[in-house]
């Protein structure tokens, strides 16, 4: 059955990406367009006294995992559209936390299984965000439409003084 | 406490005697989905899978019955719906869903939640939620659980930063 997972792909099961944290503090601005983006109207967004209980304004509980973005200088992604005018626009090199990137020959695509995730607390204003991840499994199973390998890869996100702000396990299909 | 948040906090719990099993979570709607909602979100996290926001790619390429409203939004509105529901005494805990059906554009989705079991330990009140996402085609596109906790009646607050464990 495990037709597809080769010794090398196992071999990444334990492994762990590289420490990433984001090119600048967590702004205002970025904050609003990210609120208003995701339909959040909640005060303690903006609003450093209603978000009081939580030591001053907030993102929304699951910002850590859209928080590390292409920094400063990077290459333009869609520059590739140039010479390959039938990419989907998907890099799950990217995707996976620096990972080492899965690739399965005959599963060539990339579907968000779904998530789960454990909350420590929210991100401030000013937070500079760290993410690393690890391969928690990579499995092979048969899909109603054919075999898929379903990769989880929990991250884990903090803060400059390393706190904890959240813990998520990602589930990413392949088939 | 803004006015928004006080009339949210008439709809939330603040403590678990308030909570009962089969109590329906507030939902949040939204929609209809536009393009233009979709476009916004992807170029906010920029993420340029072109599913969500170019048609002739979704449709023709990819065989799609139309641009896809994205998962990576998804998650937020419930994660959303729970920890306003939760606030402003309680902390979501945790959080689960799969990506099990497509949200289309022109879809107006009802995330929703219905309380399953409720328990006390160390002095805290936990809450254990079947969550999803209902679109117009009646399928609960996003199926998941989450676990939420309040505290007691005249009860510890339930502590923040919220420790591991």
């Amino acid at each position: 059955m495990a037709a597809h997972l080769t010794d090398e792909i196992r071999a990444l099961v334990g492994q762990t990406g590289p420490r990433l944290t984001a090119a600048h503090p967590l702004g205002p601005d970025e904050l609003r367009r990210f609120t208003q983006a995701v339909m959040d109207d909640d005060p303690i967004h903006w609003d450093a006294d209603a978000g009081a209980r939580y030591g001053g304004v907030v993102a929304p509980l699951l910002y850590p995992v859209n928080a590390l973005r292409r920094p400063p200088g990077s290459a333009d992604p869609l520059d590739r559209l140039h010479g390959d005018p039938d990419w989907d626009g998907t890099d799950l090199g990217s995707g996976l936390g620096g990972l080492p990137p899965v690739r399965v020959p005959g599963l060539p695509r990339v579907l968000n299984g779904g998530v789960e995730a454990e909350f420590h607390q929210m991100a401030r204003v000013g937070d500079v965000i760290s993410a690393q991840a690890r391969y928690l499994d990579i499995s092979e199973r048969a899909g109603k439409s054919g075999p898929m390998v379903i990769l989880t890869v929990e991250t884990t996100y903090t803060n400059q003084d390393d706190a904890v702000l959240v813990r998520a396990r990602s589930t990413v299909i392949m088939r | 406490m803004t006015e928004t948040q006080r009339a949210r906090a008439t709809s939330s719990p603040r403590c678990l005697q308030d909570v009962a099993v089969g109590d329906a979570i507030t939902p949040l709607v939204r929609g209809p989905m536009t393009p233009s909602h979709l476009m916004r979100w992807s170029a906010a996290i920029e993420n340029w899978h072109r599913i969500h926001y170019d048609e002739p790619f979704a449709t023709e390429h990819d065989g799609l019955p139309g641009l896809l409203v994205n998962g990576s939004w998804k998650q937020h509105v419930l994660t959303q719906m729970m920890r306003e529901w939760l606030a402003p005494d309680g902390w979501l805990v945790r959080i689960q869903f799969s990506f099990r059906r497509m949200d289309l554009v022109g879809d107006t989705l009802t995330a929703w939640g219905t309380v399953t079991e409720t328990q006390e330990r160390d002095g805290l009140g936990f809450v254990t939620c079947e969550i999803g996402i209902e679109n117009p085609r009646g399928e609960n596109s996003t199926p998941g659980t989450a676990t939420g906790v309040l505290p007691l009646r005249g009860g510890r607050p339930v502590p923040y930063p919220y420790p591991a464990g």
